[in-house]
């Protein structure tokens, strides 16, 4: 056994991150670490990287006891981390990049010849086609990741931990990665991967162990397990997928949205749309296609060169966010630890930062009443805290999204942009955003939607739009939802029904 | 309120404050006078205001680089304006107008024109220094303030001084801002993240700006403050490195200088610390030099021990990787490196130029008290020097005070108390209390004096003194000359005979000098005066200056063709006389007392002793 991991403790003031763990892994395996966003994968994976100490338990490497004491001691026992925010610098090369850390020196100076040398070797095992001297900032996040792996490999890494590594990448970017960590493991390196998604794990995995607030819950090979078993083990329940949840209430004959030719170029090229009040309206297309800039222009938080906005009907000159809000538009941004919340403030700061005036009296803020409304909007929202005034840094990703969706209603919103609202969120969150949204819409506002998920999107919408290059492609209404006419029109293929049909 | 005050004891500054309180209480037995408290809170006020300015600006995920110029510029603008007599509401209001206008610019270059934040301030700090300058032509300005404004940095209120009750205030307005303003919420917003406030609603540009605005309002009161207790607007030097002190203040109160986190008292609790930090220096007498290093030091130290503080005071320490055990320590070889060669270096400089490391706290009282006499502002000199005397009897600047006061008094016209004062100087010199090298100064002045007033009695103790110990001085040669003059003169009072070149003829009998008048009743000085035969020339009546402090000219007849003054006397020249002429001076007594009134005459510069007095008693 290459590693092995026993009764792993950790806490922290008033929460204890993982309680007892065991884990182990092998040399030429792939073990998938399971569990929603708060069970405790990231702290376990920390512990197992050097980036924090548990407060219980033994690690064993090769059989021997070890106790990290960073990140840089774990790395001399052959254990690399990846995360999911890369740590790229991007104005250096590629090959800086590689060695950054550890660079090679001959007689007290650089070796620039060995390094590239070496460092062109391994980015061709890995398929990286990019010259060693261009610079990182300017590679595809893919191949960044690939830098990334080919920094562990010249470490002579032995055990690579993987957070999210799919999480920002195209499917045939994918599938490069998997192709890739399949031969790696191959050649005898223990690999830890954390992912979201569950047909990833039974496409790359050997084994899973699953995590529950902290808890062990069981471990599996995986031909011994099924997607709706693992979601049981990771939930503690079952989960309720069905559609019928889904109600239209729909107003056709009210366009509380109407946009005529909106253009930003070169991201949005005369897009025109309508949405009515109770309607979700599903955006599909590629990244890149306008989707956010679509909804960040009808938001004021970018400039528009052309095209007007009618809002209930009135024109209205969306100039800045605050113009936007006080006309009833919010928006969930599509990164909402940078964007949608400020992850240092409290809680209940960030809860009502968006509707501070109306808390505010004649001596200035009424700091019982906000809290009051804060504590109101996150219980309506079930956002699972401790205390308001801790930051919302420290809650997982679907009640940090669960903040921001609070934020929106505190603020009054009647017609909700939601960019990618259930990315990087575990199953039980995303549930409760459908429902979340089925509720607003069901009180007469109405939803424009962002997702890369196309399934998601035929769940909860009423109308899907196909956006590429900045244009509108097409139109879906509810009874057309096609899964695989939708995914190749957001691709800007032009299909046409006898076409799918073969 | 129990979690508020939790938290506030949980801040590592608190704890810093505490620990650097009792040592100063240790180390130095004159901390925890009173006075010395008053003087520490006092002087971390001025810094302390622009720190809690500064603090908001770092906030909000800025910095303003151009305070300590702010505070010189604002400092030019009110002396100047007060200087050449400007309204009083224009005087109070422009030069903080002046300070909004630089925090405007810094707003605009930071929120409109999207300069990066310290390169707007820094700009902001070379033009508003520079402005200062070309405002005032380079030059201090001393201004002679009024009572009500000394009162901004001398006076107390509520028993604190005004600056440190207006540093309270300016806490506590700005805690009320931070704490239960929309404005307030949204600093720490937009420090904590820009893109994700202005996506929630908040007017990023306009916050920032406002920031800025508040920042130099704050650096204006203080250098308002400033000017009053300088009595002079410095341009040049006030304000040197007071954004850096402000900076550091806010970074030891545990406020990020990243953004977005910070309180309003920890900054408080900064400048006070840095307060006591330069207070608890000068007492143990550590050289100005010096201090800027040190300065460094402590400054390292609160921001460890605050960042151990964050950290649930000392429990997670390991958790810090600086101070983890094993490899990271590599760490501490080239701080324990630079330690030692600063050891070194100390000592060395230490051994060769000992005066680096002591301070006289005498020194800058007396230099401003030496600046009023110079520029003639001698009731204040003497009160600033009388201060001196009374906080450091047993500097040297108390000896150098005294003749100060002595020098103040005989250009104000006290000669009785200038006189007392040097006699007094004198004896102490002989009795050996005081440094023989002040003996010339003291006795070039007494002497100088004593030819104002005519005391030839005095002088003749005086010119022997000098004669004596400084034989060669030019100071010794002018006083044998008076000498001689008032030696003729006395001779001339007694032989009644006129000498040889006498240009005209005056008796004592020639002049008619009531013998009591009253104030500010005219009353007629009359005075004969006849040719001399062919001895007859131009020729100046000479009168003491010392009986002028007591009398305003009303008019003459005939006139005199000039009025002059020399050689401390005031001179009337007149054409050569063929026939006898009767003066007649009409006089306003403006001064109650005794006055001696000494008529002798000047031919070719050669003053020629008539012997006449007349004494005159001006009642109220």
């Amino acid at each position: 056994m290459f590693l092995e991991a026993r009764g792993i403790s950790k806490f922290y003031p008033g929460v204890k991150a993982l309680k007892g763990v065991d884990f182990t892994v092998d040399a030429g395996e792939i073990v998938a670490v399971v569990g929603e966003n708060g069970a405790g994968k990231s702290t376990l994976m920390k512990v197992l990287a050097g980036a924090i100490r548990p407060n219980e338990g033994t690690i064993k490497v090769d059989g021997s006891e070890v106790s990290f004491s960073g990140p840089i001691e774990a790395q001399s026992h052959g254990i690399c981390t990846i995360y999911q925010e890369l740590l790229i610098v991007p104005e250096l090369s590629v090959v800086e990049n590689v060695f950054l850390g550890h660079l090679k020196k001959k007689n007290g100076i650089l070796d620039w010849v060995t390094m590239r040398r070496e460092a062109a070797e391994i980015l061709t095992r890995l398929g990286l086609t990019a010259s060693v001297d261009s610079k990182a900032g300017q590679l595809s996040i893919a191949e960044q990741q690939l830098i990334e792996i080919a920094k562990s490999l010249s470490r002579k890494s032995r055990l690579l931990i993987m957070d999210e590594p799919t999480a920002s990448l195209s499917k045939d970017e994918v599938d490069n990665l998997f192709k890739l960590v399949r031969s790696l493991r191959d050649e005898g390196i223990a690999i830890v991967l954390i992912t979201h998604h569950l047909h990833e794990i039974f496409q790359i995995c050997d084994r899973l162990i699953v995590l529950r607030d902290g808890d062990y819950v069981g471990a599996s090979t995986i031909d011994q397990i099924d997607e709706a078993e693992l979601v049981n083990m990771m939930l503690g329940h079952a989960v309720n997928n069905d559609t019928a949840k889904h109600r239209a209430v729909v107003q056709r004959d009210e366009v509380v949205l109407e946009a005529r030719g909106l253009s930003r170029r070169p991201d949005l090229n005369g897009v025109d749309l309508a949405l009515h009040r109770g309607e979700v309206l599903g955006i599909a297309g590629l990244m890149g296609a306008g989707r956010t800039e679509l909804v960040r222009a009808l938001f004021g938080a970018d400039r528009l060169d052309e095209g007007t906005v009618k809002v209930n009907g009135k024109l209205a000159v969306l100039s800045s966010p605050r113009v936007a809000l006080e006309q009833g538009l919010g928006l969930a941004p599509e990164d909402r630890k940078s964007e949608g919340l400020i992850l240092s403030m409290p809680i209940g700061q960030n809860t009502t930062l968006p509707s501070l005036a109306s808390h505010c009296g004649f001596f200035g803020l009424d700091l019982q009443k906000e809290s009051q409304a804060a504590a109101d909007l996150c219980k309506r929202l079930f956002v699972k805290y401790s205390n308001l005034n801790q930051p919302v840094g420290n809650l997982s990703g679907g009640n940090q999204q669960k903040v921001v969706l609070a934020k929106l209603l505190g603020a009054g919103t009647e017609i909700y942009l939601l960019d990618e609202p259930t990315r990087d969120i575990d199953i039980g969150a995303k549930e409760a955003i459908f429902d979340l949204i089925w509720d607003l819409t069901s009180k007469g506002n109405s939803v424009i939607i962002i997702s890369s998920v196309i399934d998601e999107m035929i769940r909860v919408c009423d109308r899907i739009i196909c956006l590429h290059l900045g244009k509108v492609t097409n139109t879906y209404d509810r009874e057309d939802f096609d899964l695989n006419r939708i995914m190749l029109n957001a691709m800007g293929k032009n299909v046409d029904v006898s076409e799918v049909s073969q | 309120m129990m979690l508020a005050a939790k938290a506030f004891f949980g801040k590592g500054n608190f704890v810093i404050l505490a620990v650097l309180v009792i040592t100063a209480g240790l180390v130095s037995e004159h901390f925890w006078t009173g006075e010395n408290i008053v003087n520490v809170i006092r002087a971390a006020s001025l810094i302390g205001i622009v720190a809690i300015g500064m603090n908001v600006v770092i906030i909000g995920g800025g910095i303003d680089l151009s305070v300590g110029s702010i505070v010189a510029l604002t400092g030019a603008v009110a002396a100047s304006l007060w200087v050449s007599g400007a309204p009083f509401i224009l005087f109070l209001t422009v030069p903080l107008l002046v300070a909004l206008s630089v925090g405007f610019a810094n707003g605009v270059l930071v929120s409109f024109v999207g300069l990066q934040p310290f390169v707007a301030t820094l700009i902001l700090m070379t033009v508003a220094r520079g402005a200062g300058l070309v405002y005032t032509g380079g030059q201090p300005v001393y201004a002679d303030y009024p009572d009500f404004f000394m009162f901004l940095s001398r006076g107390t209120l509520l028993g604190l001084p005004v600056p440190s009750f207006l540093f309270f205030m300016a806490a506590l307005v700005t805690w009320y801002i931070m704490r239960w303003r929309v404005f307030g919420r949204e600093i720490y917003a937009v420090g904590a993240n820009e893109t994700a406030a202005r996506l929630s609603g908040v007017n990023v540009a306009s916050v920032k700006f406002k920031t800025y605005l508040y920042c130099a309002l704050l650096a204006g009161i203080s250098g308002l403050i400033l000017t009053s207790r300088m009595e002079s607007g410095e341009p040049g030097q006030a304000g040197i490195f007071w954004e850096l002190d402000a900076i550091a203040a806010v970074v030891i109160g545990g406020t990020a200088i990243r953004g977005g986190e910070g309180s309003v008292w920890g900054a408080f609790v900064g400048a006070l610390i840095i307060g006591i930090v330069a207070n608890l220096f000068n007492l143990l007498g550590v050289g100005p030099a010096w201090q800027q290093v040190a300065k460094g030091a402590i400054i390292i130290i609160a921001v460890t021990l605050q960042l151990a503080a964050n950290h649930g005071l000392f429990a997670r320490l390991q958790d810090i990787s600086l101070l983890r055990p094993g490899q990271s320590r590599e760490w501490l070889k080239p701080l324990a490196g630079i330690a030692v060669v600063l050891l070194v270096l100390n000592g060395i400089l230490y051994q060769a130029v000992p005066s680096l490391y002591q301070i006289d706290l005498a020194k800058s009282p007396y230099t401003r008290a030496n600046n009023l006499e110079l520029t003639r502002v001698y009731h204040r000199a003497i009160t600033l020097y009388e201060d001196v005397i009374d906080r450091f009897p047993d500097s040297n600047y108390a000896v150098l005070s005294r003749i100060g006061i002595a020098n103040s008094a005989r250009g104000s016209g006290d000669l009785d108390r200038a006189k007392s004062a040097y006699a007094g100087l004198l004896a102490d010199v002989n009795a050996g209390v005081i440094d023989a090298d002040l003996r010339f100064d003291i006795l070039r002045n007494y002497a100088t004096l004593l030819q104002e007033t005519a005391d030839g009695e005095a002088f003749e103790l005086v010119f022997a003194e000098l004669k004596t110990n400084y034989p060669d001085s030019d100071a010794t040669r002018e006083a044998e000359v008076f000498l001689n003059q008032i030696r003729a003169a006395a001779a001339a009072v007694d032989s009644g005979v006129l000498p040889d070149n006498a240009p005209v003829v005056i008796t004592s009998r020639d002049v008619v000098l009531p013998e009591t008048a009253t104030l500010g009743e005219r009353m007629d000085l009359v005075i004969k005066v006849e040719p001399r035969g062919d001895q007859s020339a131009d020729f100046s009546l000479m009168t003491n200056l010392g009986f002028w402090k007591g009398f305003k000219l009303v008019k003459a007849t005939p006139n005199p063709r000039s009025v002059s003054e020399f050689w401390g006397r005031r001179a009337w020249s007149f054409g050569k006389l063929t026939e006898p002429m009767t003066i007649t001076a009409t006089l306003e007594p403006i001064k109650a007392g005794t006055f001696e009134f000494d008529l002798d005459v000047e031919r070719s510069f050669d003053v020629l002793e008539y012997g006449i007095v007349k004494t005159i008693v001006v009642g109220e």
